[in-house]
């Protein structure tokens, strides 16, 4: 489907791969509609869709209130005709000890990243299906395929979401609605305000786990899966080595990734206080796409090491030959 | 796969509206309807299907409503707009001086032939394949096929379904099948472009109403269950069936003494014969805005159009230069506009075969002007339902109304009403009749309100 | 301003049941000239029209459903719907009453509005009005269409490749049936304004006599031909089409 001149509704839109997403669909030619709890955030985002070619619409919603995603997507379809793609993209996570997260939160996360997709997907695909086409973007995560400890909920909600789209395919599929797609992006560690606003009962504070790739990276990815929708789509190199380990090896990638999640993703030296972080309210401020993890910088460092590693590699074969 | 070659899948080549649409349409493209325009028409092979072992017979009309039905998996692609492609694409001729709309009846598809016209029936029959039910217990029928009927309607919001279940007439096919009748509500774009484009300017629409009501209950929106219909069974009868009932079905083995149908909530359109009244205003505002005449043929029981219908084409065969002597009843689907024309003979439409229908052409026959020769032919539903009136009664019927002659044409009567060959034998029964005649030339509008002007009798319908 | 020209913007509108871009072009105070397109068409085509009428005229391309930057229903629209589309449009937009210039099919889908939505019309121009009633089967206006071909200009072809490619040979082939279907003879008469019918004087689609009885058959009408040009007068002569054009901007009404 031809991003330019599509309707795209992103959930999660205030910050990281949501914001992300929607500025580089506006980039495209596309009409946005932004939905987030944070107004002012959305407001900005509009703000800078708009400068960056396309037309945008901000809708601050919840997206565990049902009604307010079914009222998100009247409003899409009253402002702009129709609605061409959604993206599911809203989603909390908590770092916790699994006897110490209080249940509630439990449930809040399964809430927000499980339903929400559910009611995004509820209030759009009636629209695709009488339009006879649509895109759903799902969200999803390495950690479906390799999930994490700590972060229990989060991983169970991205597997979910994984099998939701593959459900609703096979049901689109014998409904006959074969222009409507369903499709999963699962990225690996991306540099997003995600890991500054998370609930937290570990002691220890949390940081993106390396490797660090850019929220631009796999908003292009979207991009790209728009024009040509595939059933699922890992971003980046350790995304696709994670999964191809999961499939080969999976109690050794169960293991490495533990000790992994034990040694990067939570400061070893770095305290934090007991935080119920944006689970039930959104954190302060207008937002942004990247959390200060460097994702581009740490991309471009690693494209360099990898550049001189081949290079230095290459200069040593032709040593080697006498070249 | 074009709409109508997926609608011709699940339509159920019995079915009235089906018939309707079938017939006139060959009618119109100069051929007749022998086999229900679907099947062979053969003597021999009618002869042997009919010499089955009754067992053998009864499973055969069983297993054709199996076949029938499609399976529930499939019932999503149930479309009316593929519908309405279909019932368009019988008649591919125009323009047309007149196009008849609404409900079903047989007598109207031979008044459509005189007048040359399209008929869109509003009515058509879709059967779900469904061996969990029993025929004789309503109330699980209706439960059990309800989020199906809800489906149906669901996809289809043009239309509303009437799931129609009869343990009467129709026993041995609802043993394999469930009826689920679509009504239009709704003009639609399809039936909407024929109007516009096929019809002559200033020309008429006809609509047939029949008016007859069923006690109902609703089941979803748009989506409601029928116990019971026109047949030998009154309605009353079937809601609070007694001992005449207890007695059929102990002759059919069933576990069952008595009937206990859900309890119904309103009444609405009689499932197959019934005119929904929801589609008039879009056929007046269409009337309106493209200058055709509306006119309106109502009457309570689809019967009652048969005298009225026999009683013009004497009329207008006398007009033609054409015999008016001979008199052709047909039964439920088996007519066949072309032949009757085609014989001189004047049609009555018999709804099915029994007593009602029977004591509607004794009371024809007692205060019309007699006819030379009267033929009966007779439809097979498959079993002895009650009120199925044998056929040396209409053998006596007609024998003592007639001049000349009075016969049961194309009928098993050994076989009979398990006459597996039925619809194979009726046409070349008809064909069989001295002799020939050209077509009269076509019957129009104005020549009926002429005939209704000048006759003295009073019909039972309402002609506005 | 010259011509090379591009159209002002580029608007959208929630409207007929999707998102409906419209192309304009002119001055913005000026009165307003809609216009219709034809099968396989889009809003590109109207570009030399609207650079000739941009001092006089604020000149808006809608595309209709299924055609040009509009995305359309899985099913191709008919003549009714495609109008509807339009009617709807002239709504949402506040363009009721504006001059209608419509092209070849285009201007059954204007002529069709007269049915169900006659005081959304302004004054009429109708450029090449299809079908000739005489010559209505799929052979006969293929080999119309290829005959007129030598007399349209040779940068028309890459435009309306362009177009064909955005909506599709099924939603062509589709449209091509109930453009073919659709008794225009009929509704001319409903037509409650001025109209204007232009024909190209090497049109093979539209022949003379078609065209003068589809001026005789409307209530107000009046026949221009154009000499020297094809079906496709709004591309070929947009200068003199626009000369038919600008009496008629004194009478719109709004």
């Amino acid at each position: 489907m031809r991003v330019r001149d599509s309707v795209v509704v992103v959930t999660g839109a205030s910050s990281g791969i949501g914001r992300a997403t929607a500025l580089a669909c506006a980039a495209a030619g596309a009409a946005v509609v932004l939905a987030a709890r944070r107004a002012e955030a959305l407001d900005e985002v509009a703000r800078e869709c708009e400068t960056a070619g396309g037309e945008a619409l901000a809708v601050p919603i919840d997206v565990t209130d049902a009604d307010a995603v079914q009222a998100l997507a009247r409003r899409a379809v009253e402002r702009f005709g129709r609605i061409d793609v959604w993206v599911n993209c809203a989603a909390v996570t908590a770092f916790a000890p699994f006897q110490e997260i209080p249940l509630e939160e439990f449930r809040r996360i399964l809430d927000v990243d499980v339903m929400g997709y559910v009611h995004g997907a509820r209030a759009a695909l009636p629209y695709m299906r009488d339009q006879g086409k649509g895109v759903l973007v799902n969200v999803s995560s390495i950690v479906a395929a390799v999930p994490q400890p700590y972060t229990h909920a989060y991983s169970m909600s991205k597997a979910a979401v994984r099998v939701l789209s593959s459900s609703l395919r096979q049901e689109l599929r014998l409904d006959g609605a074969k222009g409507v797609k369903v499709c999963t992006v699962m990225p690996p560690t991306v540099d997003t305000p995600f890991f500054d606003h998370t609930a937290n009962y570990t002691g220890r504070k949390a940081k993106a786990m390396p490797p660090v790739y850019s929220a631009e990276r796999v908003a292009r990815t979207i991009v790209d899966l728009i024009r040509v929708p595939r059933r699922e789509v890992l971003v980046g190199p350790m995304a696709r080595n994670l999964m191809l380990q999961s499939k080969l090896a999976p109690g050794l990638a169960e293991r490495m990734m533990a000790s992994q999640v034990d040694k990067m993703h939570l400061y070893r030296t770095k305290p934090a206080p007991a935080t119920s972080g944006n689970l039930f309210q959104p954190a302060p401020g207008t937002g942004s796409v990247s959390g200060g993890w460097h994702g581009r910088r740490q991309t471009a460092l690693r494209r360099v090491a990898s550049t001189a590693a081949l290079l230095a590699g290459g200069a040593a074969v032709a040593r080697r030959w006498g070249l | 796969m074009s709409g109508r070659l997926r609608a011709a899948r699940y339509l159920v080549d019995f079915d009235s509206g089906v018939n309707t649409a079938r017939a006139v349409g060959r009618y119109l493209r100069g051929k007749d309807h022998r086999g229900m325009s679907v099947g062979p028409s053969s003597r021999p092979l009618a002869a042997l299907a009919a010499s089955l072992p009754t067992g053998v017979r009864r499973g055969g009309f069983s297993v054709m409503g199996t076949l029938q039905g499609i399976p529930l998996d499939q019932v999503r692609r149930i479309s009316a707009d593929d519908i309405a492609d279909w019932i368009t694409a019988q008649y591919p001729g125009g323009p047309y001086p007149v196009v008849v709309v609404g409900s079903p009846s047989g007598a109207a598809v031979h008044l459509a032939a005189a007048l040359r016209a399209p008929y869109l029936p509003q009515t058509t029959l879709v059967a779900v394949r469904e061996l969990g039910t029993h025929p004789d217990d309503p109330r699980d029928a209706m439960e059990a096929l309800a989020p199906t009927t809800r489906l149906v309607a669901h996809r289809n919001p043009e239309v509303a379904v009437h799931h129609m279940h009869d343990p009467a007439q129709d026993r041995p096919m609802l043993e394999g099948m469930a009826y689920l009748r679509l009504k239009r509500r709704v003009l639609g774009r399809t039936l909407e472009r024929f109007l516009e484009e096929r019809l002559m300017p200033g020309g008429t629409i006809l609509l047939v109403e029949c008016t007859r009501t069923w006690r109902s209950r609703q089941v979803g929106e748009r989506a409601y269950f029928q116990f019971g219909c026109l047949g030998g069974v009154s309605e009353e009868e079937y809601h609070d069936s007694g001992a005449r009932i207890a007695d059929y079905l102990a002759r059919e083995r069933s576990p069952r003494r008595r009937w206990e149908p859900p309890e119904p909530d309103g009444r609405r359109p009689e499932a197959e014969w019934g005119f929904d009244p929801a589609l008039r205003p879009d056929l007046e505002e269409l009337a309106a805005r493209c200058g055709y005449r509306l006119r309106r043929l109502v009457v309570e029981e689809p019967q009652e159009l048969s005298d009225f219908v026999a009683d013009l084409h004497r009329w207008w065969y006398r007009r033609r230069g054409l015999p008016t002597q001979r008199l052709l009843a047909q039964s439920y689907v088996q007519w066949d506009p072309l032949w009757a024309q085609r014989l001189g003979a004047v049609p009555f439409w018999l709804r099915f075969n029994m007593a009602p229908s029977f004591q509607d052409l004794q009371r024809y026959l007692g205060h019309t002007d007699r006819y030379d020769e009267i033929y009966v032919n007779l439809f097979s539903q498959g079993l002895w339902s009650p009120g199925v009136v044998p056929v040396h009664h209409w053998r006596e019927l007609a024998a003592s109304a007639a001049r000349v002659r009075g016969e049961v044409i194309g009928v098993d009567e050994d076989a009979y009403p398990l006459d597996a060959g039925s619809t194979m034998r009726y046409q070349p029964a008809f064909a069989a009749l001295p002799p020939r005649h050209a077509l009269p030339a076509p019957l129009d509008v104005a020549e009926i309100d002429r005939f209704l002007g000048t006759s003295t009798d009073s019909y039972r319908l309402s002609w506005r | 301003m010259g011509p090379l020209t591009r159209w002002d913007t580029h608007g959208f509108t929630a409207a007929a049941g999707t998102r409906v871009h419209a192309a304009l072009l002119g001055n913005a105070d000026a009165p307003t000239v809609v216009c219709v397109h034809g099968l396989g068409c889009s809003h590109r085509y109207f570009l030399p029209l609207a650079r000739a009428l941009r001092r006089d005229a604020r000149v808006v391309a809608p595309d209709l459903p299924g055609f040009g930057r509009t995305r359309g229903p899985s099913r191709a629209l008919d003549i009714r719907g495609l109008s509807q589309a339009l009617a709807d449009w002239l709504r949402a937009t506040a363009r009721a009453g504006a001059v209608v210039v419509a092209n070849s099919t285009g201007c059954q889908v204007a002529v069709d509005m007269a049915l169900h939505s006659p005081e959304l019309l302004g004054p009429l121009v109708l450029v090449g009005p299809t079908v000739d009633r005489r010559a209505r089967t799929l052979p006969q206006q293929v080999g119309r269409l290829i005959a007129d071909s030598p007399w349209e200009r040779p940068t028309l072809g890459p435009v309306l490749l362009r177009d064909w490619a955005a909506c599709g040979a099924r939603r062509y082939a589709a449209t091509f049936a109930y453009m073919l279907t659709d008794p225009i003879e009929r509704k001319l008469p409903h037509v409650p304004v001025p109209t204007v019918v232009v024909r190209g004087a090497r049109d093979p689609v539209v022949p003379r006599a078609w065209a003068e009885e589809v001026t005789r058959t409307l209530p107000d009408g009046r026949l221009a031909e154009v000499p020297g040009v094809g079906h496709t007068v709004n591309w070929s002569a947009p200068e003199r089409l626009a000369r038919l054009v600008r009496p008629l901007l004194a009478g719109e009404h709004t």
